[in-house]
């Protein structure tokens, strides 16, 4: 029976968690010759929605949904598409959803402001609860000079 | 005052819990369902796209339907839900000419499909790679459009086609579109 050094075994663990993000889902026929481009690609792949997934970037998912679209994605920029005209093809046919960080409009206005909202919140109740609380007794300004 | 202030945080959580209830349960009970993005292209134009055609050595053209009412389902024989839909969609065959369009597919599987389940579909393009379906905003299969005589997508159905959608808001798009 072969054993196995926990050491050797943590080792591989974390060579494994450490190349996990690099890794993705991409195969080597998929990317483009052209290094900049193929960045490009990878950029805006990281920034799209698996619409099949459970919260994932078409980067990260091996589904063929994912597949396509990043198929899809870099045949447009050799085509000489800019990200801009890219994202706003698959928001015309997959609406905000399809991009990971909701844009700002009318309908996710709440999810922008809400957290900025909360601290003022929090903050203004901390202050006003901290003014009407009795200081510490401390002794005459004076004295302590 | 002071005691108010403090409630402020309870509120506020009781808040976020509730609306956290609520939108959880409207999706068990399916008014937002899994398959549903929130988005559909009912409203817009179907884009133009031309696809090698199944069984012969040509192309079907979607622009070549401009004028005419007409309708797509993207389908496969892998997709379990076009096996649900298949007799649902052989009725609706016999409303308004439908387009199909057979997505990721093997051509012999197809085939075997079409012979099993019937072949409904006046016409049937093979999107090999995928990247026609995401042209139409296909992201699950089924999916199925009626599109108008002006090439206006009046339903796009995410998920299969069943009885009772060929007398609700799908059977509705078909005879707005035959009529129309």
């Amino acid at each position: 029976m072969i054993k196995f050094c926990p050491a050797f075994i943590a080792a591989l663990l974390l060579i494994s968690v450490a190349l996990a993000p690099v890794a993705g889902a991409l195969t080597p026929e998929e990317r483009l010759d052209n290094p900049e481009l193929e960045e490009r690609a990878r950029g805006l792949s990281a920034e799209l929605r698996c619409l099949v997934c459970q919260n994932q970037s078409i980067d990260d998912s091996d589904s063929p949904f994912a597949q396509d679209l990043r198929r899809l994605i870099r045949r447009e920029i050799e085509e000489g598409r800019t990200d801009g005209e890219i994202k706003l093809f698959l928001q015309d046919r997959y609406g905000d959803y399809v991009l990971l960080s909701p844009p700002l409009n009318s309908t996710t206005i709440a999810l922008w402001v809400a957290p900025f909202a909360l601290l003022a919140v929090g903050i203004l109740g901390l202050a006003l609860a901290r003014r009407g609380r009795p200081g510490p007794v401390t002794g005459d300004e004076n004295e302590m000079s | 005052m002071k005691r108010l202030i403090l409630i402020v945080p309870l509120v506020l959580f009781a808040a976020i819990a509730g609306l956290a209830y609520v939108m959880l349960n409207a999706s068990l009970d399916g008014t937002r369902s899994v398959q549903s993005i929130g988005f559909s292209m009912t409203g817009k134009k179907m884009p133009a796209v031309s696809l090698p055609a199944m069984g012969t050595s040509g192309t079907i053209d979607l622009e070549e339907w401009q004028g005419k009412a007409y309708a797509v389902n993207v389908f496969a024989s892998w997709c379990g839900p076009c096996k649900l839909e298949a007799a649902s969609i052989d009725v609706m065959a016999e409303d308004i000419p439908v387009v199909g369009i057979n997505y990721r597919d093997d051509a012999a599987d197809a085939a075997a499909f079409l012979d099993q389940f019937g072949n409904p579909y006046t016409m049937i393009g093979i999107d090999e790679d995928g990247s026609t379906s995401i042209r139409l905003g296909v992201h699950g299969l089924p999916e199925t459009f009626i599109i108008d005589s002006n090439g206006i997508v009046l339903h796009h159905q995410q998920g299969p086609v069943f009885a009772d959608d060929l007398t609700g808001s799908l059977g509705k798009a078909i005879r707005k579109a035959t009529e129309g």
